[in-house]
């Protein structure tokens, strides 16, 4: 994985160089580096609180990023405008771990939504493209629905329907198996899998499901405390010896968290009223 | 970008060959289907469409919609719809949106 200070002479679709990120003084990020390849599918990983869902937000523009950190096709993001950011907003997809779909509007028009406002698409072509959404997403006939009548796992579904609307050249994904059963999980994974091999499209997954990372990503990262403690294809991160990496592998609980004494001396600290 | 050649018989038997090449996307999606009907309503009617992708890279959402529309009308009227010759990412859709065998998706040559 290529790495550089200041510039980037990359290929790759996306890339980040030396990335930290605060939320007033506390670190989120320190120090992140990686490439993404177009036309695979490349996944962060890590346990809760690790940094994930901050660099998703670097990578989509909901968070601002220093100048020199963070290039998309070439382009130093902190340099875009408005219409930069438009032109890329256009492009990428995003599935929230919520789903975030418009309560206020059926499934099915929460799909046509964007397609109605950016394209020139005739109507009879949008509502196809609906029909076919739902139906790739195991939603086939519940277009007419509102939000607040799917179950957790359809909500997360008709989301990903939702961030597929406009075909996105990037999808970016976060946790996208939580709250789904594992049956439908595994037909997620092979639905993100086919994405990239039907439509040459890029995926940027965010998750903490090792079984699902392993199957779908082309290359990883693992981060631990705001940094990549590993990156690589899967194959490579499996056999890093670091313990961090192989105590996020084998799902050992950090042993911090487990610190009896401490725990007890907390404990003891409470004062007595 | 994308490109439509499309060739109508003269006789009584209409049937249409469209051969498209490069990207079928939303970005053209709509201009591809007025130069179609714009054909289908010339002259005799369209009994028969097949769709030649050979050079069609890739496929959206948007294309595979439009083939769907083609495929309702002429078959609306009793006539058939083919899609020929489609790469193999091309065809990795249609197998996705489970459309092989709606739209008669065949690998087979135009005639």
């Amino acid at each position: 994985m290529k790495m550089e200070t200041g510039s980037n002479d990359s290929k790759a679709l996306i890339s980040v160089r030396h990335l930290d990120s605060f939320y007033g003084r506390k670190q989120a990020l320190c120090d992140v580096s990686f490439d993404i390849e177009a036309r695979r599918i490349f996944v962060i990983m890590g346990m809760s609180g690790c940094g994930k869902s901050t660099l998703l937000k670097h990578l989509i523009g909901l968070k601002k990023s220093s100048p020199d950190t963070v290039w998309i096709d070439g382009e130093d993001v902190s340099k875009w405008g408005h219409r930069e950011w438009n032109d890329y907003w256009l492009r990428i997809g995003v599935l929230f771990q919520n789903g975030a779909l418009f309560n206020s509007m059926t499934v099915a028009q929460n799909i046509a939504l964007p397609l109605a406002v950016h394209t020139n698409l005739p109507r009879d072509i949008i509502e196809i493209m609906v029909e076919m959404k739902l139906h790739m997403v195991g939603l086939s006939g519940t277009g007419h629905l509102m939000p607040s009548q799917l179950s957790g796992g359809m909500r997360k579904r008709a989301g990903l329907a939702r961030a597929l609307a406009m075909d996105p050249e990037i999808l970016f994904v976060d946790e996208p198996s939580s709250g789904l059963d594992p049956i439908t999980a595994a037909a997620l994974d092979e639905l993100l899998i086919t994405l990239k091999e039907a439509f040459g499209m890029t995926l940027v997954v965010v998750t903490h499901e090792l079984e699902s990372a392993f199957k779908i990503g082309d290359s990883m990262i693992v981060m631990d405390g705001g940094r990549i403690i590993a990156s690589g294809t899967p194959e490579e991160i499996r056999q890093m010896p670091d313990p961090r990496v192989q105590q996020f592998l084998n799902r050992r609980p950090d042993e911090e968290q487990r610190d009896y004494e401490s725990y007890i001396s907390r404990l003891c600290k409470v004062k007595r009223r | 970008m994308c490109t439509a050649d499309i060739k109508k018989s003269q006789g009584d038997n209409g049937f249409l060959i469209v051969s498209l090449s490069g990207e079928l996307n939303k970005k053209v999606v709509r201009e591809i289907r007025d130069k179609i009907i714009k054909a289908i309503r010339t002259g005799h009617n369209v009994e028969s469409i097949t769709v030649d992708l050979s050079d069609v890279s890739l496929i959206d959402t948007a294309g595979v919609a439009l083939l769907v529309l083609l495929c309702q009308h002429v078959k609306s009227k009793g006539g058939t719809f083919r899609v020929v010759r489609p790469q193999d990412r091309v065809r990795r859709v249609f197998k996705l949106a489970q459309l092989e065998e709606f739209l008669t998706v065949e690998n087979g040559n135009r005639q």
